[in-house]
C-alpha cells in the first residue's frame, strides 16, 4: 500500500511539468505551429521563477516573473512562426539554443556564476512546503485541472473551433473572417503560459535554477503530443503513462536489476512506432508547420 | 492585424542582424582566450570539461587552482571552455600550438582527445585530471576518491538510525564507482565496528549531471525506502539531492567542493576532492623546474581528498564522531587501513583491517 502511494506521488511529481508542456504543445500544434520550443519555455519559466523569488522574497512574484519570462519567449516564437515564412522546426531549435545560452549569460550577470543560482533560503523553502495541498505543489493540481480545461476549450468553445480550423486550413478560416495570425499567436502564447508554469514548478521543486535544468522534458512533451495524436485527453494520458513508467522504474532501480535506460528511451520508441503508423494512423493537423500566406 | 506595423522586409533585416550578432558572439567564445607570452613567465592553460565553469565542482576548482597560481606564482594563465566534447581536441591543440608551457585537460572525458594531442606535441607538457594518459609528456593526476568516500560512509553509519543509506550518481561510470565503493566499505565497516548488522546501501543513477529535479525525485525514492543519509556524486543533479534530503528531513552528503553551507542542518558533510590543490601544485612544480610526468595519485595521505568539518555542520557532529573519523583518516593515510578502489570478485575481502 505504501509502495503504491509512493508510485502515485512520484508519478504526479514527474507528470507535472510534462503535462503542462504537453497541453501547451497540443494548443500550439492544433493551431498549426510545430512547437519544438517547449524546452525553452520551460527554461525561461524556471529561470524567471528562481530569480523572481530570490530577489523579491515572494513566491507569487517569482511565479509571476517565471510566467512573464516564458510568455516573452513564446511571443518571440509566435512572431517568428506567424509573421515570417521561417521553418517552424528550425525556429524552435534555434530558440532552445538561444534561451539556454541566455539563461547562462543572465546567471553570470546576476549571480556571477555559470552553473546555478543560489539556493532559496529557509524562509522561501518553508513557504513552498506550506503551499502544498495534499502533499503536492499547487502547480501539480493546476496541471491536472488544465487537462479538462484545454480539452473543453478545444472541443466545445468558439475560440477552440477557430484554433482547430486554423490548424487544418488557415485560408478557409480566413475566408470566414477568422484572423489566422491572431489565432496562432494566441495559441502559442497559451502554450507559453502552460509550459511556463511547468518551468516555475521545476525551479520551485528544487529551490534554485541551474543551467539546462529542463533536461529535455520539452522534447518528451512533444513526444507525448504525437503519441496522443494531437488530442488533449490522449496526449495527457501519454504524459501520465510516461510519468508512471519513470516512477516505477525509479522504484525498481533500487532493487538494482532494472536498467534505467529502458523507461527513459521508451517514450521515443513509442513515438516512432506511432509516427510509423503501426498503431493506427497518427494524423497531424493538416496545416501543421505551414506558414501563413502573407 | 494582417497589415501589421512590422513589414516582412524589416523583420528579415532584424533577423539577419540578430543572427550576425549571434555568430560574432559564438566566434568570440569559440577560440578560447590566448595570453601573450612574457619573458621569464610560464604560461599555463586549463581546458575545462563539459559542464564548464559554475559547476561548483571540479571545473570551478581547477579554475580556482589556476587563479591562485597566477596570483602567487606569477604565471600567465588562460582557460578554455569547450561547448561540447567534440571540441576538446581543438582546444588542447590550440594551446599547444600557442606554445603554452603546460596544458591541463580537466576530467576523464578528455582522455582520448589528450591522447591524440599529446602525441602530436611531444615537446609540450600536459596534465590530465581524473584519468591516466600513458605518454612521456603527460602527468596524470588522479584522486583516491574511495578513501574520502570511506570516511563519509563511516560517518553515515554513525548517523543513520535506519541502517539504510543511499547514493545518487550522475552516470554509471567507473570513476563514480570509486565513490560508491568507498562509501559502501566505510559504512559497512563502521556498522561492524559499532556491533550492528551490515545495513543496506542503495545506489541510484540519475542519467544526467544537469537535472536537479530528477536528483530530488531519486532522493525522495531513497527516503521512502528508509534511507536517512544520501551521498551525491552527480554535479548539478546533486543540488536536487540536497533539496530532496531537506524536504524528507534526512541528511545529504556533498561532493568535490565543500557544500556544507548550502543547506546547514541537512548537509552532514562533504567529501572534498582538492582539484585546485593538484592544479596549483603542478604549476608550482613547473615554476620550480621540477615538474614530473607520469601518474600522481592524491589520497588522504597527500591531502588530496578529505571530509569537510566547518561551522555549518559542526552542530551535527559530536566529539566521538570526529575522533573516530580522525582515527580512520590516520589509519588510511598511514596505509594501515586499505580501502579498495573497485569491487572485487570476492565481496568478503572488501576491507582489510578495521582501523583499530
Amino acid at each position: 500500500m505504501s509502495l503504491l502511494l509512493d508510485v502515485v506521488n512520484g508519478t504526479l511529481r514527474e507528470a507535472t511539468p510534462l503535462l503542462l508542456a504537453t497541453l501547451g504543445g497540443v494548443l500550439s500544434e492544433r493551431s498549426g505551429v510545430i512547437n519544438l520550443a517547449l524546452e525553452s519555455y520551460l527554461l525561461a519559466g524556471a529561470f524567471g521563477a528562481a530569480v523572481g523569488a530570490l530577489t523579491t522574497g515572494s513566491l507569487v512574484l517569482g511565479a509571476a516573473l517565471g510566467l512573464i519570462a516564458a510568455l516573452l519567449v513564446a511571443l518571440v516564437h509566435a512572431v517568428i512562426c506567424t509573421r515570417t515564412r521561417a521553418d517552424h522546426v528550425v525556429a524552435g531549435v534555434a530558440l532552445n539554443l538561444l534561451v539556454d545560452a541566455a539563461t547562462i549569460a543572465a546567471l553570470v550577470s546576476i549571480y556571477h556564476t555559470k552553473g546555478a543560482s543560489p539556493p532559496f533560503g529557509d524562509g522561501l523553502m518553508e513557504r513552498l512546503a506550506s503551499a502544498k495541498l495534499l502533499g503536492h505543489a499547487p502547480a501539480t493540481w493546476l496541471a491536472l485541472l488544465a487537462v479538462p480545461t484545454v480539452a473543453f476549450l478545444l472541443a466545445r468553445t468558439k475560440p477552440g473551433l477557430r484554433l482547430r480550423a486554423v490548424g487544418e486550413n488557415p485560408a478557409c478560416a480566413e475566408s470566414l473572417g477568422v484572423s489566422a495570425l491572431r489565432v496562432r499567436t494566441l495559441a502559442v502564447l497559451g502554450a507559453g503560459l502552460l509550459t511556463g508554469l511547468g518551468g516555475v514548478y521545476l525551479a520551485f521543486d528544487v529551490g534554485s535554477f541551474s543551467k539546462h535544468m529542463a533536461s529535455e522534458r520539452g522534447y518528451l512533451a512533444l513526444a507525448c503530443v504525437v503519441v496522443g495524436k494531437w488530442r488533449p485527453w490522449t496526449a495527457a494520458a501519454a504524459a501520465l503513462s510516461f510519468a508512471l513508467l519513470i516512477a516505477i522504474a525509479n522504484q525498481l532501480q533500487i532493487e538494482g536489476w532494472f536498467p534505467d535506460e529502458i523507461p527513459r528511451m521508451l517514450p521515443y520508441v513509442v513515438t516512432l512506432v506511432v509516427l510509423s503508423g503501426v498503431v493506427g494512423r497518427a494524423r497531424p493537423p493538416a496545416a501543421l508547420g505551414r506558414p501563413l500566406a502573407n | 492585424m494582417r497589415d501589421a506595423s512590422i513589414s516582412r522586409r524589416r523583420l528579415r533585416s532584424v533577423v539577419l542582424v540578430l543572427s550576425l550578432a549571434l555568430m560574432v558572439a559564438a566566434a568570440l567564445r569559440g577560440a578560447g582566450e590566448a595570453a601573450a607570452p612574457e619573458p621569464g613567465k610560464m604560461r599555463v592553460a586549463v581546458v575545462l570539461s563539459v559542464g564548464g565553469l559554475g559547476d561548483r565542482s571540479f571545473n570551478d576548482m581547477a579554475h580556482s587552482g589556476l587563479e591562485n597560481a597566477s596570483h602567487e606564482l606569477g604565471i600567465i594563465r588562460a582557460y578554455g571552455e569547450p561547448a561540447a566534447m567534440s571540441e576538446d581536441e581543438r582546444y588542447l591543440e590550440f594551446y599547444a600550438e600557442e606554445g603554452f608551457d603546460l596544458v591541463f585537460a580537466v576530467g576523464f572525458l578528455m582522455t582520448s582527445a589528450l591522447e591524440k594531442v599529446a602525441a602530436r606535441h611531444p615537446d609540450t607538457r600536459f596534465a590530465i585530471i581524473d584519468a591516466v594518459v600513458d605518454q612521456p609528456n603527460v602527468a596524470s593526476l588522479i584522486f583516491r576518491e574511495h578513501e574520502g568516500s570511506y570516511l563519509v560512509g563511516a560517518l553515515a553509519a554513525r548517523k543513520s538510525r535506519s541502517g539504510v543509506i543511499g547514493i545518487v550518481k550522475g552516470l554509471d561510470v567507473p570513476l563514480l564507482m570509486k565513490f560508491e565503493h568507498g562509501y559502501r566499505q566505510g559504512f559497512e565497516a563502521e556498522r561492524r565496528h559499532l556491533g550492528r548488522d551490515p545495513g543496506r546501501v542503495l545506489s541510484l543513477v540519475a542519467g544526467s549531471f544537469a537535472d536537479p529535479v530528477r536528483g530530488k525525485e531519486l532522493t525522495l525514492v531513497l527516503a521512502s525506502e528508509g534511507a536517512d543519509v544520501v551521498y551525491q556524486a552527480a554535479g548539478q543533479t546533486g543540488n536536487g539531492v540536497i533539496a530532496g534530503a531537506k524536504e524528507a528531513g534526512i541528511f545529504a552528503i556533498g561532493v568535490d567542493a565543500n557544500q556544507n553551507h548550502e543547506r546547514p542542518g541537512t548537509v552532514l558533510t562533504s567529501m572534498i576532492k582538492k582539484v585546485d590543490v593538484a592544479v596549483y601544485e603542478a604549476c608550482l612544480a613547473l615554476v620550480e623546474g621540477r615538474f614530473e610526468t607520469g601518474v600522481q595519485s592524491f589520497g588522504l595521505a597527500e591531502g588530496g581528498v578529505g571530509w569537510a568539518l566547518d561551522e555549518y555542520n559542526r552542530p551535527l557532529i559530536d566529539a566521538a564522531d570526529e575522533a573516530r573519523l580522525r582515527q580512520l583518516e590516520r589509519a588510511i593515510a598511514s596505509g594501515e587501513l586499505v580501502v579498495e578502489e573497485m569491487p572485487s570478485e570476492n565481496p568478503d575481502a572488501s576491507v582489510t583491517g578495521d582501523g583499530e
